[in-house]
């Protein structure tokens, strides 16, 4: 193994100067294409709007206030909120399962296996919307089955509700949950199940004491993960749950596409990208615990 | 529970996950088929016309020309700017690379709509809106992360004495880099600018809020397509996206072993 | 031929590196053959350095691995297919041109790694440990093919080991380093048999030091006290009094057969541990007083753990070294 070499400080600076050169491009595009843009969203959301005319002159917190106390906007940030609870906890539960079956698995057709979980994440997300729009309509295919099976007489409402959105968002983010999940579940090493199950260990006792437990930090990053991504989520709402059920995302593109009204566009853009923050950092420093108490 | 009852629960259970993973995109390649606006089981009829109307509507066409377009352009751009930031990141002493990293896989994790609505009224401000190259830069933003995290992978794992044994038989910096660093790194590559292109390609939430009059993306086409009612023709479309996907993905597995990035 | 040869974290690989030029120095001059080369790239240089891992181009053949230096020096496509099979014929891998490094063994892989360094004849060749990675039956071999490779072609070269055994075999001059200085430079016998301090001679060769007092010169031989009273002879001048550090190798202790007239140490002791190596016997010997030394002896005569027998060794074989500060051992 050779021995590190001692750069002096002359050859130190010159090389530093090589990697900034080579950052610079992806620095500089993000800073102007990324950074600063979501950062103007802040002065952009203090201008008063004035239906009809347009954004008006001078700042206001009015778009803020409105978010935060007006029970239609409270109840769309519940929405969204809950709804990422839940397809969270969902695809978890679904995901587990499936996620140690696949990291555990020695079969030759694993790789195949795992990409048919990738398979539908480099699918567009209209398309696989829009399949559940053929399943889940009134005249979709669900509601043909069970009333074909004599289960219903009226068919049920899938669409344009929870259940709907839960569904939908579900079947999307769980390949998300699985591949973090899988690759947690790997890094746990085999023959620490092993040593459990030489020192009397069944099956369920290796998991629940072993298994489960050690998994926990690549449960906590997917479900921040899945979280993150379904209150962010715009095409599947929509589309599912129509102009009426809305959510944040789509109030959102409500506002700047349709009402035109830009300040509480992205008052509420700004509120949620504040959730996502949050979020990140929570996971983060409960992820840091954790690892710090093991 | 013996362990081979196990073995069938188990897999009985990944054939049910499965199942609904493929689901909607059964029934999206299915419904292309039929005859009647709405796909129903047994299929009342079935006709190759949706497809064949895809293929004649200028509109499509156009989208898919612009997507195209626009993905290759982004991916290009994302594949340079990328590449050079993993080599930054692995090969060269800086500071603060945990920052640094945190920074460039930001767009990844944050809200896709943020961005868009953003960027609309940054570009609104400058006057860039609804123009082609805002939209090819807001791609790139959310491309090069996946380009990124790709290319680390793949220099992670190369020895960085082969850069300096070319250096020692003549190579400079740049042919040491070109010639060996880079042909290793094909599989991060490839990798990295099929992710690109695809989510370039499918991309919908930055999209939507960007494209101007004449600059249509497939997917926002579709989108707003289907907000106007269900029309086989949208299946027709997808079906097509979803073959070429499938095609695209067991290419990658088999030229460049697709699933060791995912 | 001259070898690097330190202990671990010594500093001997970044001595390579710093004439490859892969390393810049703070301070100090690399000259080959008087020109000063110290700020000029690793590519301009024109040495050949083959490294501990190999470094073979993994997506390259064989004949593209060795040719690799001909073409970054634009030589003709002609040449070059001349040139390679012949540099390849000179490490005996003729035939070999288009297989790929992972489908070669190790001995084969450093090789190639050797026939690309030296294709492009290089002013200077580096080698960087060459024969640590090769199980042991390979070494011996490759360290001939090695010595016969560097003479055929007349090559100035430089190759680092931490094995003062590989160091002393191979080598023209030897040069042993220790935390980044170099103790002692010369050819392979001085440095064994007249080292410069305590350090180089616990490193090369096996020895054992003894600590011991001076009581007086008797002509041209010191008479000293060593640990537990036990008379010795040495040869060297200090005056009485002073403590002193003597080196004695393994081999120089002979056993059993009857001293010659005159000899300046001899001893009985007690044979406190007897193993078997194959060639040779390894005693650990206690004498009177308690000292304990470390000997080899040729396997022709076996001497039990616990029996007494005489031991002997001349003045000259007990080394004087110099004062200094007690060396990590």
């Amino acid at each position: 193994m050779p021995e590190p070499g001692r750069h002096s400080p002359g050859v130190h600076r010159r090389w530093d100067l090589a990697g900034l050169g080579l950052l610079s491009p992806l620095l500089l595009l993000l800073l102007f294409a990324f950074l600063l843009p979501i950062a103007t969203l802040i002065p952009t959301s203090l201008r008063p709007y004035i239906a009809g005319t347009g954004i008006g002159e001078g700042l206001t917190l009015e778009h803020y206030v409105k978010a935060l106390t007006d029970g239609f906007y409270l109840e769309i940030i519940l929405r969204t909120v809950v709804l990422g609870l839940v397809v969270t906890l969902l695809t978890l539960v679904v995901g587990y399962p499936l996620a140690y079956v696949l990291a555990r698995s020695t079969s030759r057709w694993r790789h195949w296996l795992m990409l048919l979980v990738v398979f539908p994440l480099l699918l567009n997300l209209v398309v696989r919307t829009f399949g559940w729009i053929a399943l889940l309509a009134r005249r979709g295919l669900v509601n043909q089955w069970l009333m074909g099976l004599g289960l219903t007489e009226e068919p049920v409402r899938l669409m344009f509700n929870f259940t709907g959105l839960l569904i939908g968002l579900t079947h999307i983010f769980l390949p998300f949950m699985v591949l973090v999940l899988v690759a947690v579940i790997q890094n746990i090493p085999r023959e620490v199940e092993d040593a459990a199950r030489t020192l009397g260990a069944g099956f369920w006792s290796v998991f629940m004491r072993v298994t489960l437990p050690l998994s926990v930090p690549g449960i906590l990053s997917g479900s921040i993960l899945v979280f993150v991504l379904t209150i962010s989520a715009l095409v599947t709402p929509r589309l599912l749950g129509g102009p009426t059920y809305k959510v944040m995302s789509t109030l959102i593109y409500e506002q700047f596409l349709q009402l035109l009204n830009w300040p509480a566009g992205s008052a509420m853009a700004v509120v949620m990208t504040l959730i996502v923050l949050a979020l990140i950092l929570l996971g983060t420093r409960l992820a840091r615990r954790w690892e710090a108490q093991a | 529970m013996t362990p081979s009852a196990r073995r069938w629960v188990a897999r009985l259970y990944c054939a049910l996950v499965f199942g609904f993973l493929m689901l909607p995109v059964a029934v999206v390649v299915l419904a292309s088929f039929s005859t009647t606006a709405y796909l129903t089981i047994p299929p009342q009829g079935v006709t190759l016309r949706w497809y064949g109307r895809v293929l004649e509507s200028a509109d499509y066409l156009s989208a898919i020309g612009t997507s195209l377009l626009l993905a290759s352009v982004a991916t290009v751009c994302a594949l340079v700017i990328g590449t050079a930031t993993s080599y930054a990141l692995v090969r060269r002493a800086l500071p603060g690379k945990a920052v640094v990293s945190a920074v460039v896989m930001s767009p990844l994790i944050f809200p896709g709509v943020v961005i868009g609505v953003a960027l609309l009224q940054f570009y609104a401000a400058l006057g860039l809106a609804g123009s082609f190259a805002g939209l090819v830069l807001a791609h790139v933003v959310i491309t090069v992360p996946y380009v990124v995290r790709t290319t680390l992978a793949s220099l992670s794992g190369l020895d960085a004495q082969l850069e300096d044994a070319a250096c020692t038989l003549g190579a400079d910096r740049l042919t040491a880099f070109w010639k060996v660093t880079l042909p290793l790194m094909r599989p991060g590559i490839v990798a990295g600018g099929l992710f690109a292109f695809i989510t370039s390609f499918d991309n919908v939430p930055v999209s939507i809020f960007l494209t101007g009059v004449g600059t249509t993306t497939l997917p926002v086409k579709i989108f707003t397509a289907i907000e106007f009612g269900v029309d086989p023709t949208v299946a027709a479309v997808s079906s097509l996206l979803i073959l070429t996907t499938a095609l695209a993905l067991v290419l990658a597995e088999r030229w460049v072993g697709f699933h060791r990035f995912t | 031929m001259v070898a690097l040869v330190g202990p671990s974290g010594c500093g001997k690989t970044t001595v390579l590196r710093m004439i490859a030029g892969l390393i810049e120095p703070d301070a100090g001059q690399v000259l080959i053959g008087g020109t000063d080369v110290t700020h000029a790239p690793a590519h301009k240089r024109n040495l050949g350095l083959v490294f501990q891992s190999y470094a073979l181009f993994p997506h390259l053949s064989v004949f593209e691995n060795v040719a690799f230096g001909l073409r970054r020096r634009r030589v003709p496509e002609a040449e070059i297919r001349r040139r390679v099979p012949q540099a390849l014929a000179l490490v005996r891998l003729e035939g070999f041109e288009s297989r790929f490094p992972r489908q070669l063994s190790g001995g084969q892989q450093q090789r190639v790694a050797l026939a690309r360094a030296v294709v492009t004849e290089p002013r200077v060749l580096l080698l960087d440990e060459p024969l640590s990675n090769l199980d042991a039956s390979l070494r011996d071999a490759m360290r001939v093919e090695l010595r016969r490779l560097q003479q055929s072609l007349g090559i100035t070269t430089v190759f680092v080991t931490h094995d003062q055994e590989e160091a002393l075999t191979l080598s023209d001059r030897v040069a042993v380093m220790r935390a980044g200085r170099i103790e002692q430079v010369g050819a392979p016998q001085e440095v064994y048999e007249r080292p410069a301090n305590a350090f180089v001679a616990g490193f090369v060769g096996r020895t054992n030091l003894v600590d011991a007092s001076v009581e007086g010169a008797d002509g041209a031989l010191l008479r000293l006290s060593g640990p537990g009273g036990v008379p010795l002879r040495a040869r060297g001048a200090a005056p009485p009094g002073t403590r002193v550090r003597l080196a004695l190798r393994h081999e120089k202790i002979r056993l059993g057969d009857a001293p010659p007239t005159g000899a300046a140490n001899v001893h009985t002791a007690e044979v406190a541990l007897a193993a078997f190596a194959g060639a040779q016997w390894h005693y650990v010997l206690r004498l009177p007083g308690g000292l304990e030394l470390q000997a080899e002896a040729p396997s022709d005569a076996a001497h039990p753990q616990g029996a007494q027998v005489t031991v002997w060794w001349t003045a000259e074989d007990m080394i004087l070294l110099p004062a200094e500060a007690a060396p990590d051992a």
